[in-house]
């Protein structure tokens, strides 16, 4: 094997090592998500808040000589529905779907012990375009990043 | 990944997941377009079963991962020239927090090639396949795969000191 052959090599696998692939149930083919009505009013709600937002951008405020880059406003949704029949482990904000960094999933993908199930009310923030943070009554925190592209939840959750 | 002998697709969930989000976080360098790429895969393969050829499903998966990667690919490419005009090279979110300066320089000048030759080389150094599985995968000749490594590994070697 060459030098640039061996260099490729450790470098391929020095990468994928860094992936931590955790263990997930095998997702099915039927992508319907069963919501109740108040979810999906309450889904309706904030995506024509997200979606006013967006159509709406901030004015950029008159720069000055030595120009400043904007710093973007953390956009908070109240009385946000967070699912958690099968785990903490998805939302979607508007019309875009976001993962939890770290899912918390309840004996046999069930809502995890002290979240209030099928839904835990909170508040849920935007933090940036490709993240956002739950928090609740409760004290939980759960951190959620943009699944780019995603046009549908990744698991059926009845 | 070689051929299975199991016909459950849970199994092959479990047993091929891992190394199928590698295989597309190399190719795609983003995690979350990774996942839902190998997650569709396995979709597609959950529509389909049982298969014809059982044992051919690990073959199956990573053909369904790099062709979904292709795809993922050009969206996000037609993305960011909107943003950032004609410009390829733009380097992963995830890419080198976590690795040497070695490693960052070897892979973004993968990242610099073009498509098909950085997927045989991934195909190659890092999933290991033969010349033959390689052009199953992508759907070229042998003599296609031969020449896109050859070409892909003189211009690294050109490139890397």
């Amino acid at each position: 094997m060459t030098d640039v052959e061996d260099r490729l090599r450790r470098a391929f696998h020095a990468f994928a090592d860094t992936v931590d692939v955790r263990p997930a149930p095998l997702p099915s083919p039927r992508r319907r998500l069963i919501a109740p009505l108040f979810a999906a009013a309450a889904t309706v709600l904030v995506a024509g808040v997200i979606v006013v937002l967006a159509a709406t951008p901030p004015e950029p405020e008159p720069a000055p000589p030595a120009a400043r880059t904007p710093t973007p406003t953390p956009v908070t949704l109240p009385n946000f529905a967070l699912l958690t029949h099968c785990g903490v482990d998805e939302a979607k904000i508007g019309d875009r779907f976001y993962e939890a960094e770290t899912p918390l999933v309840g004996p046999a993908r069930s809502a995890p012990p002290g979240w209030d199930n099928p839904y835990q009310e909170g508040t849920m923030t935007l933090t940036s375009p490709a993240s956002a943070v739950f928090r609740d009554r409760l004290g939980h925190e759960v951190r959620f990043h943009l699944r780019p592209g995603a046009t549908e939840f990744k698991q059926l959750c009845e | 990944m070689g051929t299975d002998t199991a016909v459950d697709p849970a199994e092959l969930f479990r047993a091929h997941r891992p190394g199928l989000v590698r295989l597309a976080v190399l190719l795609l360098g983003d995690r979350g377009l990774a996942e839902d790429v190998v997650q569709d895969a396995f979709v597609a393969l959950v529509r389909r079963w049982p298969l014809d050829d059982p044992a051919g499903a690990g073959g199956y998966l990573r053909v369904s991962v790099v062709n979904g990667a292709r795809s993922a690919h050009r969206r996000t490419a037609r993305r960011l020239r909107h943003r950032h005009g004609d410009r390829d090279d733009v380097p992963p979110a995830d890419t080198g927090v976590l690795l040497d300066e070695e490693h960052r320089e070897v892979l973004a000048a993968v990242r610099r090639l073009p498509r098909r030759q950085r997927e045989v080389l991934v195909l190659r150094y890092w999933a290991g396949l033969s010349e033959a599985e390689i052009a199953d995968t992508l759907g070229v000749s042998r003599g296609t795969v031969k020449t896109c490594a050859s070409r892909a590994l003189a211009k690294l070697q050109g490139e890397l000191r």
